[in-house]
Parts: structure tokens; C-alpha cells; sequence
């Protein structure tokens, strides 16, 4: 008697041997798709890529939801899809810093192992010395283990992805008390568009991110009033949450900011909560004396900390609080001004992922006002956090106004990885309701959740239509195409100008320069020289650039040079020759920092005419000059030009 | 009868201590340095991890304390490294590992010094261990196989001093190439005198020469190669019978 084949292969199909063929067949495709783009030959890879992805993200948020699975199962599952997600950018990034961010931390590293302590003065991030907590983590990795750095900095920021999804998991199960639930934010937060690249580099937010979670999880299980807990466990977990907000202070400085919010509104909220319900309703709620103490620990630290760090976090932090600036930013996008920024603006992502960001944004708005009204039924029981998490998920939309601000850009998309962690507690805790058939929303007397026409099945599909949809258009819109496939060199795009030329010439510098050799290069060139070499880069938007961006020299820009003691030059011939891109230095990142002018006009030919640089090495389209810095003073003292005046020849556009 | 945790832990702690003190001692690279690097992973990340997480976790989800404990010790580790930076101390594998002895030693003190905890079952770690590794051995492969790597069609140039005598000036050119296969027009520029050269596939160094006029009277002290393509040295000058 045979036994019945369908059985046996459903049997089979539900195990954990198909889930790890399935994982392993995912890591295949993504490779390909990867391999696919770097020989440019047409555009399958975008959708390669996706076939990767919702290969293990489908059934395994099937799994994680299916009452069936125990819950130890969802803790694995959920343990695998964050190692898993770490699979896309690990494909990019390959044997190097590759991303912006990660080439400064990756310095700052190596000058930590070099010289034993944390060094400000590569030029890359003044910052980042005032926070090292990653490097630090990371060299003691390098140290004990003896991995090489590359190594050891993938991975301390695996270990953080992973431990930052798991995290979430765990906050909202507590949360809860249901492991779906938990589940659901963790699907909902690997949708975040940061999560699969910008969140998955070797920087100090990976790491800062999943301390930031795990020191809300114990310090919330601490501060919880549970019946049976015992107090010698709850004292430990309060006293690790303490331990990783003293390194959140130490790893980011916005992390620690979000954490002091975050514990100050689970006091203001226990406080509240407290005066409203009687004292006899104590199990479950966060005790408000024990969430002051911790939130007046959080405030300490930060405060202590940024004081101690003063001045170079207030230029740091400070420089996009432009606030006539951000006024007619934000009257632009209300489509009174001039936006700066396009969304997708000379973007190669397909048109499908183009439509799915939009559409994404309706989904998380209709999913989170769902979520939020009716969560608003049980608020009496909802713990502080709900109500704070409800405010950084309303954050993410709040967001959306400055998206397209060439000022804000950047700091809307990093705000996103905090916004999301609110939509995602919000979300999986009206999961929790809505899985207990005990999540209704009315407006006045009609009930407009649930819906008696939708059955599960087709709830169940409409949730994965909108789960792929949220999930593509997240990629599209907090990841720019080159951040995730590699391709064709192009000079002026971060990173796809990351080749073999700039290897060379990082190799040359490794070979020739010395640590105290000083180099001015724009914002491209420079952080493979610095990752590839000991040599310092000149200061970062320096008066040296006016040498190529000026109509008329000041002399100011020539005694930047030896002020900064530059020693070396490295020129991108190809700058301001692009065909279609205005003509300008590319270290200017906003060209409205520079005058109108400057922006009109590039003069690449002085740097031929420098009579104190002399060209000592050229690849195909870079220049290395090598400064005589005594020439120059004694140009600039005598009087003289101090380069040919017949090379002052600008490009227009 | 149940077994009370308090061995388990100092098993544990032992196995770290051993671990950091063996690391210590051997170096990078060769069988030695594998070893180093499992010892090391097994004391920095496993067993002060499983320690701490023991105290935070006291429901025995071997996750929780797992994923829990080792975000607690990174960030230890973090703490560790800025009062040894802090207090003047370089930062190098002791600033870690004598701390990591004494916090090893205190937690294996209050773990042993409480109740006992839930003994924690391996298998979803074992889980999660399995599909993590199938994805990234898979793409690692498959990465290796089919490399996603660009290469650019480029070449160099280098050269050192050249060498001026009244009748003519001469230097070495060092070219390298990275899958460029089209010839190097190169040219040596010398004031108003020139002589270009087209270096052919395979010729990794070239000399070029240039005939200087007779009413030259004084030693150049700067010549020029230019690359067709734009690319150019400047050169000093060695002066030989001026």
C-alpha cells in the first residue's frame, strides 16, 4: 500500500526543508538579477529582482500569519527574513564600502584600528568621531576575532538588521501578547523604503537603529506592572535598557533623540493613563514613577552628550534648519514656488515601481487611519506606546511635505526607518484586534469595519495586493536604482561611479601618499581615496572649490589651499562635460550653496594652468596633480596669478 | 527533580573565558587564525549574548534571549571602547577583552545568584540559522560564478624624470591597462617641439623623444606627454651636458 502522494508532498511543502529551498533559491535570483544589471544590456533585472523577493516574502508572511504556525516557528521565520533581506544590498555592496555613508564610517574605522582612537579630521564626517559607537563595536569584532575590517563591518551590520526586525517582533508581541501580531509589524516595518539598502549599510543608524528597539522592548517589560513577573527580571531588563540608551548617546545622535521622545511620551502617557483608570486596573500598564526614571535617564544622557559634543553637532545638525529656506521649500511643493527636487527625476526605475510608490502612499494612509481609529475603541487598554507610535506614524506623512526639497530629501528618507517603527506598532496591534474579530471603526452610527462583504480570502488577497505594491514601491522610493543594481561606470552618480578607475587611483595613493598628505577631490573621487589610503581629504565644500566654480579667483581660494596644507589634487576631466547635466563641480551637492553664476559656469581648463601642480599620474578621465604648497605661497606673496591666465576658460551652459 | 541553571551558566562562562584567553594568544591568518576567528566570535558574540540574554528573557525564547543579549553586548562593547578612549587608553583587543572578563564573570554571578530560568529550546535558532545561511551561501555562489562586478576600459599613464641634453629630451612613460585594447596616441610636448608616439597593445612602457631646435640655449625645466584622449603628465627635468 503506497501512501497518497499529496499528501506527502504537502507534508513536505509545509516543512522546513521547503522553506530553506525557497530562501536558497531567493539568494540565487537575487544574485542573478545583480549580475543581470552589471552587464547593462537591458532592464529583465528589475523584474528578476522582484521574483527574489516575494519568492520567500509571500509565503513566509503567509506562514508567519497562518494560525497554524507555533510561535516559536514565527520567531525563526521571522529571525531567517531579516538575514534573508540582508541579501540585496550584501549582492551590491561586494568585497567594499560601496554606499556614501559607508565609505565615511569605513574610514573612521580604519583610522580607529590605525591609531587607536576615534579621528574627526579625515574630512568626510566631521561627526562621526563624536559618535563612533559602530567603529568601536565593530574594531572589537576585528580585534577578538580577527576578521578583516570589511568583514567585521558587514558584519556588525547584519547582526543589527537582523536584531532590528526581530525587535519590532518582540515589542509589538509584547505589545499584544500575540505573536501574529507581532508579526504583522515586522512584515509592515521590512516595507519601510530604507530597509533593504540605506538601513542594511555599515553606518552608525544600522547599529543605532536595533539598540534604540531592544532598549524600548526591556525597558518597556521593566516598566510594565505584570502580574507574576518577577522583580529580580524585571530590575535586569531595566538595567540593560539603561545600558543601551547610555550606547544609544554614544552610536547616533538623532536615535538618542527619538529615544528620549519615545520614553518621555510613555511617562506623560502612564501619567495620564494612570489618573484616568483606578487604581485597582494596574496589570499591564506601564508604572509612570519607573517611566520618568527612565525617561529622565534618556534625557540625561542625550543632554550630557550633546553638550559635551557642542559645537560641531549644532553646525552638523544645524545647517538644513534654514528656515526661510524650508518656508519657500515647502511653498513650492504646495505649488507656489520652484521645486528643487523631482520625485524620480531622472530616475531609471521602471515605470511600474514609479506607480507603485505613488500608490503606496494612499495604501499606508487609508491602512494607518484605519488603524488608528480603530485602535481609538480600545484605547483604554492600549499602552502609552500605541499613542506614541500613532504620532511617528502620522510623522510619515507629515514627511512627505518636504520629500521633494532638495534641503530635506535626505533627512525625510532617513526619518522614515523611525516614521515606519510607528507604523508598524500601530498597524500590528490593530492586526491583533482584527485577527480576534474585535477591530471596528464607525463613523457616527455606521459601522464601517469589518466589512460583512469581505470574507478572509478576499481580505487575505486585497492585503497581498497592497503588500507587493507597498513593498515595490518602498524600494523605488527610498532607494535610488544605482543604490540597488550595479551597471555601467557613470561619473557623477553616487555610487555607480565606483570602478575601476577610482580604484586605481586610490591603489596610486596608497602606494605614493603618506598620512599626512592632504587631497582636494570632489565628493566622488574622494571617498575611494580615503577607504584606499591614509591620506586626509581637504575640508568638504572648502573655498578651494571656487578654483573651478568662480568666474574670477579670489585669492582667498588659493590661501585655502595652504591653509589646508593640500598636497595633492585629483581631477574628474570629464566634470562639467556631461552631456545633459549642468556644468557644475560635483562636490557641490545643493547647487543653490553656490552662486547663481557658478552654477551656469564650470572652468575645468585652470586646472591644466596651476604653475604650483604638477600632473604626476592620469588615468583615462582622472588627474593627479601633486601641490608644491612653497611654489604657491610664493606665487600669492609676489603678487602673481598663481596660474595662466591664458587657461581662465569657463564652460557654459 | 529539575536542574538548576547555575552550572549550565558557568559552563557557559567558562567556555568564554577559555575562548578570550585562547584568542589572545593566536594570531591572524592560517589554521591559527580560523580558529582565532571562531574562538573570537564564540566570546564576543555567543557567550556574553547567552548570558545576558538569560537575565532579560525569562520566558526561555531562545530568540529573544539570543537576538536580545547580543545587541546588549555590541552596545557594551561600545561602551567599553569610549572609556578606554575616554580615559586615554588605545583602542585595541584588551580595551574588549578585559572587560569582557569581568562582565562575563558578573553575569555568570547573577545568573547563578537567582532562580533558575526556563531552559530554552535550540530548534528555532537552529531554524533560523538554516534559512539565513541557505540565502547567503546561495547569492555568495552564485555571486561567485557570475560576477556583478563592471570592469571600466581604462589605462594609466606614469612616468618619472625626463632627460634634457642640448640635442634632444627624453622620457619613460609606464602605461597600464585595464581591458583597454585600442592603441595610445601619445604625444611629448617640449615648448613649441613635439613628437608623438602610438603605443601598441602589450607595450606596458614607452620611450618618447623629442629633437629640441639648435636656438635652444637653456634647459627646459618642464615638459609635457599628452594622451590623445586628454589625459597629460607634466615632468621635471634632469639637465645632462647644458
Amino acid at each position: 500500500m503506497s501512501a497518497p502522494a499529496p499528501t506527502s508532498w504537502r507534508t513536505f511543502a509545509r516543512g522546513p526543508i521547503a522553506l530553506v529551498c525557497l530562501f536558497a533559491v531567493s539568494g540565487l535570483v537575487f544574485a542573478i538579477s545583480e549580475w543581470m544589471a552589471a552587464r547593462g544590456d537591458s532592464s529583465w533585472h528589475f523584474y528578476v529582482f522582484w521574483l527574489a523577493y516575494f519568492l520567500v516574502l509571500v509565503p513566509v508572511a503567509w506562514r508567519l500569519l497562518s494560525m497554524k504556525t507555533p510561535r516559536t516557528h514565527r520567531n525563526a521565520l521571522v529571525v531567517g527574513l531579516g538575514i534573508w533581506s540582508m541579501c540585496p544590498s550584501l549582492d551590491r555592496t561586494g568585497n567594499g564600502p560601496l554606499y556614501y555613508d559607508e565609505f565615511s564610517h569605513f574610514r573612521m574605522l580604519q583610522d580607529l584600528v590605525r591609531v587607536g582612537h576615534p579621528v574627526s579630521s579625515t574630512g568626510l564626517l566631521q561627526i562621526g568621531a563624536n559618535f563612533p559607537g559602530v567603529e568601536l563595536v565593530t574594531s572589537a569584532l576585528y580585534h577578538l576575532s580577527g576578521l578583516t575590517l570589511w568583514l567585521s563591518a558587514i558584519g556588525v551590520a547584519s547582526l543589527a538588521h537582523v536584531a532590528l526586525l526581530f525587535g519590532v517582533y518582540v515589542l509589538v508581541r509584547d505589545e499584544s501578547r500575540s505573536s501574529r501580531a507581532g508579526a504583522v509589524a515586522a512584515i509592515v516595518y521590512s516595507l519601510n523604503p530604507s530597509w533593504l539598502f540605506f538601513d542594511a549599510q555599515f553606518s552608525y543608524e544600522t547599529l543605532a537603529l536595533p539598540v534604540l528597539v531592544w532598549g524600548i522592548v526591556l525597558g518597556l517589560r521593566a516598566l510594565r506592572a505584570r502580574e507574576g513577573a518577577s522583580p529580580r527580571a524585571q530590575t535586569c531588563q531595566a538595567v540593560v535598557s539603561g545600558i543601551l540608551i547610555a550606547a544609544l548617546v554614544l552610536i547616533h545622535h538623532v536615535t538618542s533623540v527619538i529615544a528620549c521622545a519615545v520614553f518621555l511620551g510613555v511617562a506623560i502617557g502612564a501619567t495620564v493613563q494612570r489618573r484616568r483608570r483606578g487604581a485597582g486596573e494596574r496589570a499591564g500598564l506601564v508604572v509612570p514613577l519607573r517611566a520618568w526614571a527612565m525617561a529622565a535617564w534618556a534625557l540625561a544622557l542625550t543632554a550630557a552628550r550633546f553638550i559635551a559634543v557642542g559645537h560641531p553637532l549644532v553646525v552638523y545638525l544645524g545647517s538644513p534648519l534654514h528656515f526661510s529656506k524650508e518656508f519657500s521649500q515647502l511653498l513650492s511643493v504646495l505649488g507656489i514656488g520652484t521645486a528643487v527636487h523631482t520625485p524620480f527625476g531622472g530616475s531609471l526605475a521602471p515605470a511600474f515601481e514609479v506607480v507603485a510608490s505613488y500608490l503606496m502612499l494612499p495604501i499606508l494612509a487609508i491602512a494607518f487611519v484605519w488603524a488608528v481609529w480603530g485602535l481609538a475603541g480600545h484605547r483604554r487598554e492600549l499602552s502609552p506606546l500605541v499613542y506614541v507610535s500613532a504620532l511617528l506614524g502620522f510623522l510619515f506623512f507629515v514627511s512627505l511635505l518636504l520629500v521633494s526639497s532638495s534641503t530635506y530629501a535626505e533627512s525625510v528618507h532617513r526619518s522614515w526607518a523611525f516614521s515606519f517603527l510607528g507604523l508598524a506598532i500601530v498597524l500590528g496591534m490593530a492586526a491583533h484586534y482584527t485577527l480576534n474579530d474585535d477591530l471596528e471603526v464607525r463613523l457616527f452610527s455606521r459601522r464601517l469595519w469589518p466589512l460583512p462583504a469581505l470574507r478572509y480570502a478576499r481580505t487575505g488577497t486585497i492585503a497581498l495586493v497592497c503588500l507587493v505594491i507597498v513593498a515595490v514601491g518602498g524600494v523605488s522610493a527610498g532607494t535610488d536604482t544605482a543604490y540597488q543594481f550595479g551597471g555601467t561606470v557613470v561619473p557623477d552618480l553616487d555610487p555607480l561611479y565606483v570602478g575601476t578607475q577610482t580604484q586605481l587611483v586610490a591603489t596610486w595613493f596608497d602606494t605614493h601618499a603618506r598620512s599626512k598628505d592632504v587631497v582636494w577631490a570632489d565628493r566622488f573621487i574622494g571617498r575611494p581615496i580615503a577607504v584606499g589610503s591614509s591620506v586626509r581629504i581637504a575640508n568638504p565644500n572648502g573655498l578651494e572649490d571656487l578654483l573651478v566654480l568662480s568666474p574670477t579667483i579670489p585669492k582667498s581660494t588659493f590661501w585655502a589651499f595652504i591653509n589646508d596644507k593640500v598636497t595633492y589634487i585629483v581631477f574628474d576631466r570629464r566634470t562639467g562635460t556631461i552631456p545633459g547635466n549642468p556644468p557644475s563641480y560635483w562636490y557641490v551637492r545643493d547647487p543653490t550653496l553656490v552662486s547663481s553664476d557658478a552654477r551656469k559656469t564650470i572652468y575645468p581648463g585652470r586646472i591644466a594652468c596651476l604653475t604650483w601642480a604638477t600632473p604626476v599620474y592620469a588615468t583615462s578621465d582622472y588627474e593627479i596633480l601633486s601641490v608644491t604648497l612653497a611654489l604657491l605661497g610664493h606665487e600669492l606673496e609676489d603678487g602673481g596669478l598663481a596660474y595662466l591666465p591664458q587657461c581662465d576658460v569657463g564652460v557654459r551652459r | 527533580m529539575t536542574r538548576r541553571a547555575m552550572p549550565r551558566g558557568l559552563a557557559i562562562g567558562l567556555i568564554g573565558l577559555i575562548a578570550l584567553g585562547v584568542v589572545l594568544l593566536l594570531g591572524r591568518g592560517g589554521s591559527a587564525g580560523s580558529i582565532r576567528t571562531i574562538l573570537g566570535c564564540i566570546a564576543l558574540l555567543v557567550v556574553p549574548s547567552w548570558l545576558f540574554g538569560s537575565l532579560i528573557d525569562d520566558e526561555g525564547d531562545v530568540l529573544v534571549r539570543f537576538v536580545g543579549g547580543l545587541v546588549t553586548t555590541l552596545a557594551a562593547c561600545a561602551i567599553f571602547g569610549f572609556a578606554a578612549y575616554e580615559f586615554g587608553f588605545r583602542v585595541a583587543a584588551a580595551v574588549f577583552a578585559v572587560p569582557l572578563v569581568v562582565l562575563i564573570i558578573v553575569l555568570v554571578v547573577v545568573r547563578s545568584s537567582g532562580p533558575e530560568t526556563p531552559k530554552s529550546q535550540l530548534a528555532p535558532l537552529g531554524m533560523a540559522v538554516a534559512l539565513g545561511l541557505a540565502t547567503l551561501l546561495s547569492a555568495w555562489i552564485t555571486h561567485e560564478v557570475l560576477p556583478a562586478t563592471p570592469i571600466e576600459h581604462t589605462f594609466s599613464i606614469e612616468a618619472g624624470r625626463a632627460t634634457a641634453t642640448p640635442g634632444s629630451v627624453t622620457v619613460t612613460v609606464a602605461i597600464s591597462r585595464v581591458q583597454w585594447s585600442q592603441p595610445i596616441d601619445l604625444a611629448l610636448i617640449v615648448g613649441s617641439s613635439r613628437s608623438a608616439v602610438t603605443v601598441s597593445t602589450g607595450q606596458t612602457t614607452v620611450q618618447l623623444a623629442v629633437a629640441l631646435p639648435k636656438s635652444t640655449v637653456s634647459c627646459p625645466d618642464r615638459v609635457q606627454v599628452l594622451a590623445a584622449n586628454g589625459a597629460y603628465l607634466a615632468l621635471r627635468v634632469t639637465c645632462v651636458g647644458w
